[in-house]
């Protein structure tokens, strides 16, 4: 984490936290909040103003999945769980499938991506969840330009 | 179409059908039931409902307005098999069926149509990449599969009846034709909505004076510039890179 | 940055920064080959159809789930249904909301934070039931078994009160469905008509009558489809309307005859017009000869009660009584008296005005007949033994089933006497809670009780579908799956269209959520008892179908419903009913016994105390309670309660439509701010706010800003001495605008017969403001 931060410019200082801290810290921001969880980390609920699981932006995600021949193990997540569509990134850089990746980034992921972004730093997050969204979009971003470019 | 606030129990069964049938976003709305009063009319305390959709009028003021050029387009009749071949914007009225519908291929998503229709039938979902107006279709795309409309479908008390106006054997011809429905006009706005309400007299005079639409709003939409047409066909290439 | 070295670093990261989250043992595989369904067709047309049944509200009217490549897109009636055909509510059809809520439960959870705080973290299920399982025997073993108790509404909950039974606790079932709602009209029913004619279910054929009365019932803002369809089609076919309720209600709005009574004196007005029919033999003498027993006594009962009586104590004009009861006499033995369902009003005399009800029906034969109450029809359904956990639990020497009230072991444990126990240890210590399907804090009055009571607690769990009260208050939250996501028990509907079907899934459960049958099996096991023998309930559904002379592969053939001839009448001559007598008992010996009126008498209710008003409250059609309220789509069509108040009362103290205001209830509770609804349509002495919404919790009042909880109001309530059950329409409110206390004038002048009820702190009164 720390190389990352440093490859992209941002001072973290010290960080230090507990597993329970961010058990907690993760459930509260993803998985379940009084009122709601304010950063729900599927495209479903980004694109198109749907706010529900399983909409447009899942069928998106299947979608480019599909084109490259792959579909997701995991059967408990929606297809559109973010770690799932960076795995997706990080698949598709092995395979230098650069214009799927150019289009997946551009026309899905940072799209969604940027909104839940702010949605993570607007919920008071813990730092270390700051972060890492703050890094996670600085690579993407940084990803398309240079794809795209 | 002819809704019976007889039957109509204000249950808001057909304005989440139609949100679910269509996958319309929180915020904005193809149909939706007001409720009104209790309230005091000259007939008796009045308790009842507005289930309100797009009334596919006989002078649909939001085609009037639409800026997008005409293209001459082929309808055929549901009914005959008979052709016909008009002029259309990117909205317009089914010379067959009546219904009102939109191009979206075509559209360009100014949003004048929204402005121009007196019922606020219409939205523009500004949330899209391309925005497109939208509206209620009557369900066009399912009554060609053979299926009802979807606020008809989920109606619990059978309150709205769905047909064939120029069916002189159908249900919805016969009301209308007995001269008991009423329609939501006033003296200002006139424009000929398809949707009927027939009911207890308290609770059609109590609609009619909420929700009969006395502003003609459609005057007042600014023709789209060169300009915003151009912004909107920017937008649109935009999108498509 | 070099193009390739940063595309490697971006590679990496990209996969580390995925890996933190799932281990990265990769996370894809190649492709199978999708079944070429929906063929792209628009909205829910060309979907996969399954049957289901839905269970948004307790109804279960049958379903079809469309499913176009795995996804829910639309719910719909299951067309095979005579009940509702294709035809669901508002809210059945939301439940495509609910399940792809992305607030749903969706892993086990624990409490990190307080109880109340709403802080979790995630745990694993072994984690989770381990955990429950290892408390219910600490708690046993310290306590005694009847320290358990289960609190339980709805289908997710039946398996598990097998559970609690099984470890002996007396407390293994305490519905809010009876202690919070029908008690006291099915306990009235059973005892004079020998059937539960209101519980689940109301037998009553609007359908085909000729006349209906609706007494407080008001349907069509409370929707359970077939019930509505039908009283519509009565309504359709000239059935004339009356209606008995201090607002002007939807069914009000269609009403011939609307009496706008003083809440609380609904006996009196059945007395006096059983009164009015006896005298001018106006009822079926027939019937009452050969069917029901003790007439005289009713007769010599009701013989004061007339209508010039009972006029000045209802508030109401006694030809417009008169003319009520006319056109209901007239329409006999076709006359729809509707037995009422939620029942628990003000606690003294809710069983008697239940039982007045039933009264009324049988003088006019209304009963077994075309339009009038009826019987259900039997459904051929087996019972699996795998289903049951076995296990009759003893009565405690000292028990809150049978010390406290004389017919609460019909039920249940009485809520408020559980309540009672967990905060003071009488009559013994409660010291765990189980909670399925409840919101405890919006469901039993006063909540403020409930909240210090949770906290007395050794250990407190939940089953439940989305993060709600429930869940904030509890240790370890188990994710449910929805309906939709599930099979559960066979159903069979023994109305007027009877059929029998199966809930099955329509989707995969999604996350980690766990069907009812596998919580309660898993949590059985580690409690060592013998019981869900079956894997799979499956098992138990087939068995449950054979007598029908189906499986779940005929049933699914058929549709997934399979229609049942209707049994709901019965010739005069072959009307026996499962009373001692084999009569309708119009005085019920039973209560006699246990020194209750045998027959109805009118127990005055107090009045609101000057510069108070009585709040009541009632259902949306778009609403379950407050289950629904974090449904989006469902929020979206009602998004606030508002207070009904009287146009006058307003006039008075100069407050308009739309204003927001504060309530403060004669305890010096305060409300969250609410809007008026300033209308004629309510009596002056009452404010109206229908159920469920606006939450204490500050949490949850982010999301739903608006509103006001009637159950936060709710803190004076008397238990019904038939059965325990709590009152819910005895509290009374003024209204705080700014920082001005506003007394609610007193426009309807109050009887001698019915007292004020006396505010127990005095300084409250003082605090009065303008006038």
């Amino acid at each position: 984490m720390e190389e990352l931060a440093e490859n992209a410019g941002i001072e973290i200082g010290h960080l230090s936290f507990t597993p329970e801290e961010l058990q907690q810290a993760y459930t509260r921001l993803f998985i379940n909040s009084p009122g709601g969880i304010p950063a729900p980390p599927y495209a479903s609920v980004y694109v198109a103003g749907q706010g529900l699981l399983m909409q447009e932006g899942y069928g998106q995600a299947q979608d480019f999945y599909q084109r490259a021949g792959l579909e997701p193990l995991n059967k408990e997540e929606p297809a559109d769980f973010l770690p799932v569509e960076l795995f997706f990134v990080a698949v598709l850089l092995e395979k230098k499938a650069f214009d799927l990746l150019s289009e997946f980034l551009g026309t899905h992921l940072l799209k969604w991506f940027r909104i839940f972004e702010e949605r993570v730093q607007a919920a008071n997050p813990h730092p270390y969840y700051s972060l890492l969204a703050r890094l996670t979009l600085f690579y993407l971003t940084k990803l398309n330009e240079e794809v795209f470019g | 179409m002819v809704i019976d606030l007889k039957r109509c129990v204000g249950c808001h069964a057909c304005a989440i059908a139609c949100r679910a049938e269509w996958g319309i976003p929180v915020g904005y709305r193809r149909n939706w039931v007001h409720r009104l009063g209790p309230e005091k009319t000259p007939h008796g305390l009045s308790y009842t409902f507005y289930p309100g959709l797009c009334n596919h009028c006989d002078d649909p003021k939001c085609v009037s307005v639409c800026p997008v050029d005409p293209e001459e387009r082929t309808f055929k009749d549901p009914k005959t098999g008979k052709k016909k071949t008009i002029a259309i914007h990117a909205t317009f009225k089914h010379p067959f069926t009546g219904a009102v519908l939109i191009d979206k291929t075509r559209c360009i998503g100014c949003g004048s149509c929204v402005e121009a229709c007196p019922y606020g039938a219409r939205y523009l979902n500004e949330e899209l990449d391309d925005p497109k107006a939208d509206k209620c279709t009557f369900c066009v795309e399912r009554l060609e599969a053979g299926e009802q409309p979807a606020c008809v479908k989920t109606c619990i008390t059978k309150a709205r009846i769905f047909g064939d106006l120029s069916d002189k054997s159908s249900q919805v011809h016969k009301i209308v034709a007995s001269g008991k429905a009423i329609r939501l006009t006033s003296k200002e706005v006139n424009i000929g909505p398809n949707v009927y309400y027939t009911g207890l007299k308290k609770d059609t005079h109590l609609l009619i004076k909420k929700y009969a639409p006395h502003e003609r709003k459609w005057e007042n939409v600014m023709a789209p510039t060169r300009r915003d047409i151009i912004l909107a066909a920017v937008r649109r290439l935009k999108t498509a890179v | 940055m070099k193009r390739r070295r940063f595309l490697k670093l971006s590679a990496s990261a990209c996969a580390a920064l995925a890996a933190l989250e799932l281990q990265g043992k990769g996370m894809f595989r190649p492709a199978v080959a999708s079944t070429g369904d929906a063929q792209g067709l628009p909205g829910s047309l060309g979907a996969k159809e399954i049957p289901s049944v839905c269970e948004m509200c307790f109804w279960r009217c049958p379903i079809v789930g469309k499913v176009k490549k795995g996804r829910l897109v639309k719910i719909e009636g299951n067309p095979k249904s005579p009940a509702n055909d294709t035809r669901v509510c508002a809210r059945g059809n939301s439940g495509v909301q609910l399940i792809y809520d992305p607030d749903r439960l969706k892993y086990p959870l624990k409490r990190t934070g307080k109880r109340g705080e709403g802080k979790w973290a995630r745990i694993s299920w072994d984690e989770a039931l381990d955990e429950v399982a290892h408390n219910m025997n600490k708690v046993r073993d310290k306590y005694g078994p009847h320290a358990l108790a289960y609190f339980d509404h709805g289908a997710s909950a039946e398996f598990m009160r097998g559970i609690f039974k099984a470890l002996g606790t007396e407390n293994y079932t305490n519905e809010p469905a009876f202690f919070q709602c029908v008690g006291p009209a099915a306990l009235a029913f059973i005892k004079t008509m020998g059937y539960i004619t209101s519980g689940t279910r109301q037998y009553v054929d609007m359908k085909n009558a000729k006349a209906i009365l609706l007494v407080a019932s008001h349907i069509g803002e409370n929707v359970h489809v077939s019930h509505v369809s039908e009283y519509m089609e009565g309504l359709s076919k000239g059935a004339k309307l009356v209606v008995v309720d201090p607002r002007f209600s939807a069914p009000a709005g269609k009403a011939d005859i609307y009496l706008p009574i003083r809440p609380g004196t609904d006996t009196a007005l059945l007395l006096a017009w059983m009164n009015f029919i006896i005298e001018k033999g106006l009822y079926d003498k027939d019937f009452v000869k050969s069917h029901c027993t003790g007439f005289d006594d009713v007769k010599a009962a009701v013989k004061k009660c007339t209508i010039e009586w009972a006029a000045p104590i209802c508030d109401l004009k006694p030809e417009d009584m008169k003319k009520a009861i006319i056109t209901l006499a007239e329409a006999r033995p076709h006359v729809a008296i509707h037995p009422g369902r939620h029942a628990t009003w003000y606690g003294k005399g809710d069983t008697s005005r239940h039982q007045a009800l039933g009264m009324l029906a049988a003088l006019f034969g209304a009963v077994g007949v075309p339009g009038g109450l009826y019987f259900p029809t039997p459904v051929k359904k087996g019972h699996s033994e795998c289903a049951e956990c076995g296990g009759e639990p003893e009565t405690p020497d000292e028990s809150i089933q049978e010390d406290y009230y004389p017919f609460a072991s019909m039920f249940g444990s009485p809520t408020s006497k559980l309540v009672e126990a967990s905060l003071t240890g009488k009559p013994y210590p409660v010291k765990l809670w189980g909670i399925n399907g409840v919101n405890i804090l919006q469901t039993i009055p006063d909540p403020y009780k409930t909240m210090e009571a949770i906290n007395k607690l050794d250990f407190i769990f939940c089953e439940e579908i989305m993060p709600t009260e429930t869940a904030m208050w509890s240790d370890i939250v188990l994710p449910g799956a929805t309906y939709l996501e599930r099979y559960d028990a066979v159903y069979s509907y023994d109305l007027l269209t009877p059929y029998i079907t199966v809930r099955q899934p329509v989707v995969k459960p999604m996350f980690e959520v766990k069907s009812s049958y596998w919580i309660a099996r898993q949590l059985a096991k580690r409690l060592g008892l013998e019981c869900f023998q079956a894997k799979d309930i499956r098992e138990i559904i087939e068995e449950e179908l054979k007598p029908a002379g189906l499986s779940l592969e005929s049933l699914n053939k058929k549709g997934g419903l399979v229609p049942i001839k209707a049994k709901p009448y019965r010739k005069r001559k072959d009307l026996k009913f499962k009373t001692e007598s084999g009569k309708i008992n119009l005085s019920v010996t039973d209560f006699e016994d246990e020194d209750l009126d045998p027959i109805p008498k009118f127990i005055p209710t107090p009045a609101p105390p000057k510069g108070y008003a009585r709040l009541i409250y009632g259902r949306v059609p778009v609403h379950t309670f407050s289950r629904t309220m974090n449904n989006k789509w469902l929020h979206n069509e009602w998004p606030e309660n508002q207070l009904w108040l009287n146009d006058e009362v307003a006039g008075k103290i100069g407050l308009k439509d739309g204003e927001e205001v504060v309530l403060e209830n004669q305890d010096g509770y305060k409300s969250l701010p609410i809007k008026l609804k300033v209308t004629p349509g309510i009596r002056a002495d009452v404010v109206y706010m229908a159920h469920g919404y606006g939450s204490r919790s500050k949490m949850l009042t982010k999301a739903f800003k608006k509103g006001a909880s009637d159950q936060f109001m709710i803190t004076e309530y008397i238990n019904d001495p038939f059965m325990g059950a709590s009152s819910h329409r005895t509290n009374f409110v003024r209204i705080i605008k700014g920082n001005k206390v506003i007394n609610i004038p007193d426009l309807c002048p109050i009887p001698p017969q019915i007292p004020r009820f006396k505010l127990k702190n005095a300084a409250s009164a003082k605090t009065g403001g303008k006038k």
